[in-house]
């Protein structure tokens, strides 16, 4: 469980915006593809993410940290409850963000394969258009203006679908 | 790193999601309804035909208003997927009424010959119609099975077959009933590695004998019983992790003692004869490692006599945790959980870890939940309103013009009803909000500093929302009672 030792190897991951987290390599391999990079040494000291953004990478890094600390199922079959219920409640309370903001934390853990994340954002998206209306889908994703079908396609759409709607 | 994806990105504004591929947004859609999936082809262009190859097919007869279209609707989708030759992972079925509804039969069939590695059925009821799942039991492909029978096991399903699944490993039944008691029960399914038993009941042949559970397997290693009546005997030397909910006669092989870690024993109301069948589970697994109890039990045990003459059986035992069923803090009697009860767990492991919950901290916990709904409620029903305000609004610019004053003022009454109809519904909220926040306020005091913190700072949280909130709620409200609502003003809310 030791993080944060000075000793250990430290990663720096670069956002879009030009800002550097300095991160312990650990949390770092919790993403598959930055594994994945140190593996085949093919990262530099600086890993930059052109297409992730500040805010959305202190997140990403705040739940790497947590899942880093966290002892893991696989390695350790004496995994402590109170550890597992620790980091369900994490997990609950870091989806607590606004509907861009876990878009942008999906897109960004797809791009660095975190599993776990990827499937928490998942599960929080569905939960929140579960049930609702396609109108009121369209604004909770805040789905594009340009994309929408026209009136005919959404009524052709309607009509071959039409044993779906009750 | 990659500077296609990057433009990609940049390119649209709010809506990312469209731009991820198809098995994330299958991910997604796992999580809901087919219904609701198809329903959502008119999203938008990016949506129009995810459909048409999600793995995952939810369906359930309550989206219907009538079974024989509910029947049209799995045929269709499923005819649509095997035409298609879309990969089906998994099948679910929710749906209330007979078992001998073909559609049934058809997803079980379906499942069967695609090789559907998971599937679940829930809220069967067939007592004579049992036949018709025969063909899941000799499925070579199922993974994961779950089966719900309806209501009480009195109307669940009935079972006699012997189950050959070679492929099974997760196995889920509530509310069934067996006919015979068979010497034993899965050994045909050699891979099964999780089983849960909830309310089952094995009917003996001679109904003087009691219910008895024979669960022999060499690679089970997780195993739940709840509201299981008679006797369970198990014999598997891999168990690991065992969760027994409610009261039940259990009786392990020898190897199932040594190889238990983990027991999570629960029972709500425990009554004072039970404390023997506690004791006697409790002598026979000495290899645990974690031990979970609910407070009632360590209460009864507490007064308990002959515990004081048990010597612990727990060697090994890493941590305690004791949590509380029941929220009601009981004002008189003040429970102590007896030095004699905690040297019975602890004696023996002296470095195991012991974590008390107290009914505080679950009280506080619950109630903390409770406020985050209510600010939930109430956040929607703000938004609500500014919208209808605005249409309502926009209704009465156009109407006035052209009404008589006597007109206008009826209508001007009706719209300050309902605006006062909603302003009560809130008031009452907000004041319940009050209130809860200071019922945490006390219940956070009381729990001890180390439990406390991460509450608080939930708490804190929460409060922060509600301020949001309320600033809302009361602009929203200067808005509206201004002498003169224009229509300025209401776009400028919106």
């Amino acid at each position: 469980m030791s993080t944060s030792s000075s000793s250990s190897k430290k990663i720096v991951l670069k956002s879009a915006d030009n800002e550097t987290f300095e991160i312990d390599e650990i949390v770092a391999l919790e993403s598959q593809a930055i594994k994945n990079m140190i593996e085949d040494e093919c990262a530099d000291n600086v890993i930059p993410l052109g297409n992730i953004d500040s805010k959305t990478l202190s997140k990403i890094i705040e739940y790497c940290k947590k899942h880093a600390e966290s002892p893991k199922k696989d390695d350790n079959a004496d995994i402590d409850e109170k550890a597992v219920e620790d980091l369900k409640s994490f997990d609950a309370e870091f989806a607590k963000v606004d509907m861009p903001l876990i878009q942008d934390i999906l897109m960004a853990a797809n791009f660095l394969n975190i599993d776990n994340l990827i499937g928490l954002m998942c599960r929080t998206i569905a939960d929140r258009i579960k049930g609702k209306t396609p109108e009121e889908i369209r604004k909770i994703l805040n789905i594009n203006k340009n994309d929408l079908l026209s009136p005919e396609q959404e009524a052709k759409a309607r009509e071959e679908n039409s044993w779906a709607f009750d | 790193m990659d500077s296609s994806y990057d433009k990609k990105r940049m390119s649209v504004e709010g809506d990312r999601l469209s731009n991820l591929p198809d098995d994330l947004i299958h991910k997604i859609l796992s999580y809901i309804g087919i219904k609701q999936v198809i329903e959502m082809t008119v999203l938008s262009s990016r949506w129009r035909y995810v459909w048409t190859s999600v793995p995952c097919l939810d369906f359930s007869s309550q989206d219907f208003s009538a079974v024989i279209k509910f029947s049209k609707f799995v045929t269709r989708v499923l005819t649509h997927h095997r035409n298609k030759k879309v990969q089906v992972y998994s099948i679910k079925l929710s749906f209330r009424g007979k078992t001998s509804h073909g559609f049934v039969k058809r997803i079980i069939k379906y499942a069967v010959s695609h090789d559907v590695p998971q599937l679940s059925i829930k809220s069967l009821d067939c007592k004579r119609n049992s036949e018709l799942l025969l063909p899941l039991f000799s499925s070579r492909s199922l993974k994961h099975l779950t089966l719900t029978g309806s209501y009480s096991y009195c109307n669940g399903i009935t079972l006699t077959s012997i189950w050959e699944l070679p492929a099974l490993t997760t196995l889920y039944l509530k509310g069934l009933r067996w006919f015979d008691q068979r010497a034993d029960l899965f050994s045909n399914c050699p891979n099964l590695k999780n089983l849960t038993l909830i309310g089952c009941k094995s009917t003996p042949p001679n109904r003087l004998n009691h219910s008895v559970f024979n669960i022999f397997h060499t690679r089970l290693t997780d195993l739940t019983l709840e509201s299981i009546e008679g006797y369970v005997n198990v014999e598997a030397p891999q168990l690991k992790n065992l969760i027994v909910k409610g009261i039940c006669s259990l009786k392990f092989s020898a190897d199932v003692a040594l190889s238990l870690e983990k027991l999570d024993l629960c029972i709500s109301k425990p009554h004072k004869s039970y404390a023997d069948k506690i004791v006697g589970l409790l002598q026979q697994v000495q290899g645990l490692k974690f031990l979970t109890l609910n407070l009632e039990i360590v209460e009864l045990l507490s007064s308990y006599e002959p515990i004081s003459h048990q010597p612990s059986p727990f060697a090994n035992l890493k941590s305690l945790k004791i949590y509380p069923v029941s929220k009601r803090i009981a004002q008189k009697k003040k429970v102590n959980v007896s030095n004699v009860v905690k040297n019975y767990f602890l004696d023996s492991s002296l470095s195991a870890t012991v974590n008390l919950v107290k009914r505080e901290e679950i009280r506080a916990q619950a109630t903390l939940e409770r406020l985050q709904r209510l600010l939930n409620q109430l956040k929607e029903s703000i938004e609500n309103n500014k919208a209808q305000m605005l249409m309502v609004e926009n209704q009465r610019a156009q109407q006035e013009t052209k009404m008589q004053w006597r007109e206008r003022l009826t209508h001007i009454g009706s719209y300050w009803k309902d605006l006062n109809e909603w302003h009560e519904k809130v008031n009452k909220k907000a004041c319940r909000i009050i209130k809860m926040s200071r019922k945490i306020e006390i219940l956070l005091r009381k729990m001890p500093t180390s439990n406390r913190v991460k509450m608080q700072s939930i708490f804190a949280r929460l409060g922060a929302e509600a301020d949001a909130i309320m600033d809302n709620m009361i602009d929203h409200m200067r808005i509206k009672y201004s002498k003169k609502p224009c229509r300025l003003d209401v776009s400028l809310i919106s």
